[in-house]
């Protein structure tokens, strides 16, 4: 850490590091939103040659990059939540900001559920799927789905408290 | 000749029939094991979080500001800035539910499938019957399950409504475990990886009440 502390400063270390966090919650918001809506809305056979060649990515596609940046972005979250205890919520106490701080805590017990949902998410996905399973799929998809959505709004939120840009 | 094409023909479809079944019915076993390992895994994770952080049970307390860690709870100390328990929760959550999961992945599934109703019927019969109970003996003294100001629950002295409750919660779950036939059981088993998080994410946001209360 010290050699990294030596080329930049503290204050920009978890600046960056936040945003990492941030730019792969966006990734992983586009594949989980898209994933669910493939679930939600199956798709159709598409009419015509034209509309054929702009096919969706089947449902299934989306889950091994689900997994992955899921669990990184937790790791990643669990990181700058460090800076997170000390550096922000200290003042959103001090200024009274309860419903932020409430919906943060929350956030926390989401995602970390969500994140023992993985492997039976995973499990359900993996080929060749099973028709009898397409209700558990269905719901285990829309429940990260929720997961990760909660997280990032109030994520995004803490950080127009103190954060990057904020 | 015609014998010997005939045996060679008999005996072919056979050996490749038992060839392909081999590694489907192995695949099937793998699979099945570790779908029981990841069901198991969520749901156990799901309560076991879920009761760690309402008792506050870390397995450690990490001080963010000196950058110090204990076992154990440890309450905030002087000049060493806020203690985190988030932590903490997760790895005791986290070992609990891998050795429960393990365990479930070797143990026959119809077991872990009844186990897994008897336990979802004496949550739901437990909080209905306790609920019912404070209810009738509120304002005779206390004896519920309560938030304080910083959102732990606590249990007030007064007439003991928990362990009536768990016994007649028992009873009903033992007997409904029971006559839930085997059909059932398997029908819902994949369906509480997801279901058991629902009221254990009720729980943890109902004891964040006093945040939005303020």
């Amino acid at each position: 850490m010290d050699a990294i502390f030596n080329v930049i400063s503290v204050p920009t270390f978890w600046k960056i590091l936040l945003f990492l966090h941030f730019s792969l919650a966006v990734v992983l918001l586009a594949a989980v939103t898209l994933q669910a809506v493939a679930v939600l809305i199956p798709m159709r056979q598409a009419a015509g040659n034209f509309v054929d060649h702009f096919r969706p990515m089947p449902p299934v596609s989306y889950t091994p990059v689900i997994v992955i940046l899921y669990a990184i972005n937790f790791l990643l979250g669990a990181w700058v939540y460090v800076k997170y205890r000390t550096y922000v919520r200290i003042p959103m106490e001090q200024l009274g900001h309860w419903w932020t701080l409430g919906s943060f805590e929350f956030k926390e017990h989401v995602a970390s559920i969500g994140m023992a949902l993985l492997p039976a998410y995973w499990y359900f996905w993996r080929q060749p799927m099973s028709d009898e399973h397409t209700g558990t799929r269905k719901w285990l998809t829309l429940f990260l789905a929720f997961s990760v959505w909660y997280s990032f709004l109030i994520g995004h939120v803490a950080n127009d408290f103190r954060g990057v840009g904020s | 000749m015609t014998q010997t094409l005939d045996a060679h023909g008999g005996t072919t479809p056979l050996g490749r029939s038992r060839a392909m079944d081999a590694p489907t019915s192995m695949t099937r076993t793998e699979t099945s094991k570790f779908g029981t390992f990841a069901i198991t895994f969520a749901v156990t994770f799901a309560v076991l979080y879920t009761l760690l952080e309402q008792m506050n049970w870390p397995m450690f307390t990490y001080h963010p500001a000196v950058n110090k860690v204990d076992l154990w709870r440890q309450a905030a100390r002087s000049g060493e800035g806020p203690p985190m328990y988030w932590y903490g929760w997760l790895v005791n959550a986290s070992i609990g539910a891998l050795f429960v999961a393990a365990v479930a992945s070797f143990t026959p599934i119809k077991w872990i499938q009844r186990t897994l109703i008897f336990g979802s019927l004496f949550a739901a019969v437990f909080f209905v019957i306790y609920m019912i109970a404070s209810y009738i003996y509120r304002g005779s003294g206390g004896g519920e399950l309560q938030f304080d100001a910083t959102g732990t629950l606590t249990y007030s002295a007064g007439p003991n409504l928990l362990a009536p409750s768990a016994v007649i919660a028992l009873v009903a779950a033992a007997v409904g475990s029971y006559f839930v036939p085997s059909r059932w059981t398997g029908k819902l088993w994949p369906g509480w990886a997801y279901v058991i998080p629902i009221p254990a994410l009720a729980v943890l946001g109902y004891s964040l009440l006093p945040y939005f209360t303020r």
